[in-house]
């Protein structure tokens, strides 16, 4: 830091040892890699000009308004955080103003999320804050560009070709880069809470609506308006991917695409419902539940070739590729494969088996997608759609697929309850989303008529305040 | 214009996710009050808080959710109920791998009570990637003998996703109409 104002040199003093340490690093002039100057100080534009002219290096300039200055990335002042882990993300993709034109320049300023910016200097400490020891600077590595989820992959498994391995998401994070410092003592840096000396934490990760691992079934926040996580800062221009395409595409999948239809229509039409039994989530469903009530595991046939299910292990075991299965929910069975208890011996004889050859995945989410993918936004046979419907709990909803409205419909049926056709209504949602909703429901056994338990929990709350927890929810859900 | 404060209590044993949980959905740097861990939980983590955590939600201008997370020792209990006055909720968060977590379970249930049935409980249990038993079902089973229900999810308190899903639930379970 070139001769910046005490106040500016505190607030950067402070950023570089909390929230900006994974990016820079304090040094002395003779070891940094980027300068940060103050455009609008006299003496930091010159030592800036004899640094550059000296070095060739980098900086990054800070002024209140927009500068193009040669060698450097400029950020607005009042500082924020976000606004110089972007710089970091510049620099170190070589991206700064030359003056001659050549190679990649940005004169615009670093990208910020659209949010409320705050004024980093409300954070600032009275006592003037001090930098700790600079340490040496740390070896720059490329960064980590994120890989984006494979909705392909989901397609591919759904048409029977050979699943691809996709990547889990990741985050890209700037390196660390070396900052000139200027010479200071050693201090102690003591947070206090009383002094709220804190900044804003910059999110550089990419949490995206659906990520695909070889290992686990597709497991996606499809839910509208609950997705989390901001965009990152990846070095490398990433090609552009319509997440909200594919989001449509897997919850066509699992939700089916109808219309709503008429309670007349859904209790007449023979194409709106379906046998459960007839498919082979009926083994998959008797497997889990034998297991869970004996807590051993549990196998059946198929033509592709043997499943077990350990509910104590929440794991489902097959020594096949699990991209067979997709196909195979949505044929109807002849006869449903006969579940047996398997010992301890014959499962220790079988574990290699599926783990070089089959694979092994969550059986929650295993039987959450299948009973969705078997159903294809049909309601079961015999399932009225006037009765009120309720869970015998909540599901595990931070590891299952969420279609639509997926925690809303839980929480109705956790709390109150309500039938499948009011549930529609009231949350105002296609009723395909409250149907695969209870197919998926129904098959982990979470779904019951008798609302006893309900009615025995409910207690005297306190007063809500619905505004308050409406903002909230929709906040967390960005 | 008038400030409007709300908050959410994190709880929990020593080293079962709180101040993680907070930093994953914090809209500031939180602020953690960690020593030296010097007793038993020396077993379990190096450092731990000693007073309390600290996060907060901006929802506007003028309205913030502040995110306490209690302190995991029981020699610090007098504070819990200086934390909960006015809260919106409770998160409880349980450490699968610990020896007893049904016993953890029922502790903090027992300390939180009154909170609880004035306002709603989800329950988060961490580390179940490591250690799968109990299982979720068991959690649930549990809650019911304490005449409760409450979600029971697993998650990674590192994930903003899980965190999220966690609080929203959390909302849902005091208003469904939201």
């Amino acid at each position: 830091m070139l001769s910046l104002p005490p106040r500016t040199q505190a607030v950067l003093e402070f950023f570089f040892t909390s929230t900006g340490r994974a990016s820079f690093a304090p040094s002395s002039e003779n070891a940094a890699d980027v300068a940060v100057f103050d455009v609008d100080t006299v003496e930091s534009m010159q030592r800036w000009n004899d640094f550059h002219a000296r070095t060739s290096k980098p900086g990054i300039a800070l002024s209140v308004t927009p500068h193009q200055i040669d060698g450097a990335v400029w950020v607005q002042k009042p500082v924020t955080p976000a606004a110089l882990l972007a710089a970091a993300a510049s620099l170190n993709a070589g991206k700064w103003y030359r003056a001659d034109g050549s190679g990649t320049a940005s004169a615009k300023p670093a990208a910020e999320p659209a949010s409320v910016k705050p004024n980093f200097d409300r954070f600032i400490a009275s006592a003037p804050v001090q930098a700790p020891p600079p340490p040496a600077p740390p070896a720059v590595e490329p960064p980590r560009a994120p890989a984006r989820p494979d909705f392909g992959g989901l397609m591919r498994q759904v048409l029977s070709t050979p699943a691809e391995p996709t990547a889990a998401s990741g985050v890209a994070v700037p390196a660390p880069v070396p900052v000139a410092a200027a010479q200071v003592a050693a201090p102690e840096h003591t947070p206090s809470a009383a002094t709220s000396a804190v900044a804003e934490g910059a999110r550089s990760g990419v949490e995206t609506a659906s990520t695909t691992t070889a290992a686990e079934p597709a497991h996606g926040a499809v839910e509208h308006g609950a997705h989390g996580g901001e965009p990152g800062h990846p070095a490398h221009p990433e090609p552009h991917l319509d997440v909200s395409e594919l989001e449509k595409q897997d919850e066509a999948l699992l939700c089916g695409t109808r219309e709503d239809v008429s309670a007349v229509q859904l209790a007449s039409d023979t194409n709106l419902r379906y046998d459960p039994n007839q498919y082979l989530i009926a083994a998959l469903k008797e497997a889990y539940l034998v297991s869970a009530k004996w807590r051993v595991p549990t196998q059946f046939e198929t033509s592709a070739g043997v499943i077990v299910v350990d509910t104590l292990q929440n794991l489902v075991y097959m020594d096949f590729d699990e991209a067979q299965l997709t196909p195979m929910y949505r044929q109807r069975m002849a006869k449903r494969p006969k579940t047996r208890v398997v010992s301890a011996g014959d499962f220790a004889k079988m574990r290699p088996r599926f783990e070089t050859q089959g694979a092994v995945v969550r059986a929650d989410s295993l039987l959450w997608r299948a009973a969705m993918l078997t159903a294809e936004g049909r309601l079961p046979s015999g399932v009225s759609p006037d009765r009120p419907i309720y869970l015998k709990q909540w599901p595990n909803m931070t590891r299952l697929q969420r279609t639509p409205h997926s925690l809303r419909i839980a929480a109705a049926w956790a709390i109150k309850g309500a039938s499948i056709e009011a549930t529609a209504r009231l949350l105002n949602i296609p009723q395909r989303h409250v149907f695969a909703f209870y197919n998926a429901a129904l098959e982990l056994d979470l779904v019951t008529e008798d609302g006893s338990h309900i009615h025995r929990a409910r207690s005297n709350k306190g007063p809500r305040n619905r505004g308050l927890l409406t903002r909230l929810f929709n906040w967390l859900g960005k | 214009m008038s400030h409007k404060d709300h908050k959410i209590i994190f709880t929990g044993p020593v080293g079962a996710g709180k101040t993680t949980c907070i930093k994953s959905i914090s809209d500031i740097e939180p602020i953690t009050t960690e020593e030296e861990a010097s007793d038993m939980t020396t077993r379990r983590k190096p450092n731990t808080t000693v007073a309390l955590d600290y996060g907060m939600i901006r929802l506007g201008p003028n309205e913030k959710v502040h995110l306490y997370g209690t302190p995991g020792q029981e020699r610090f209990n007098f504070m819990w109920d200086i934390l909960t006055k006015g809260g919106i909720g409770l998160i409880l968060l349980l450490d699968n791998t610990r020896p007893d977590p049904f016993q953890d379970m029922r502790f903090y249930v027992n300390a939180f009570r009154g909170f609880i049935d004035n306002t709603r409980m989800v329950v988060g249990i961490t580390q179940m990637d490591n250690q799968r038993t109990p299982t979720i079902e068991e959690y649930v089973a549990q809650l019911k003998e304490l005449n409760l229900a409450a979600p029971v999810y697993e998650i990674d308190g590192r994930k903003r996703e899980d965190v999220s899903t966690l609080v929203q639930s959390l909302l849902l379970s005091l208003d469904p109409g939201i």
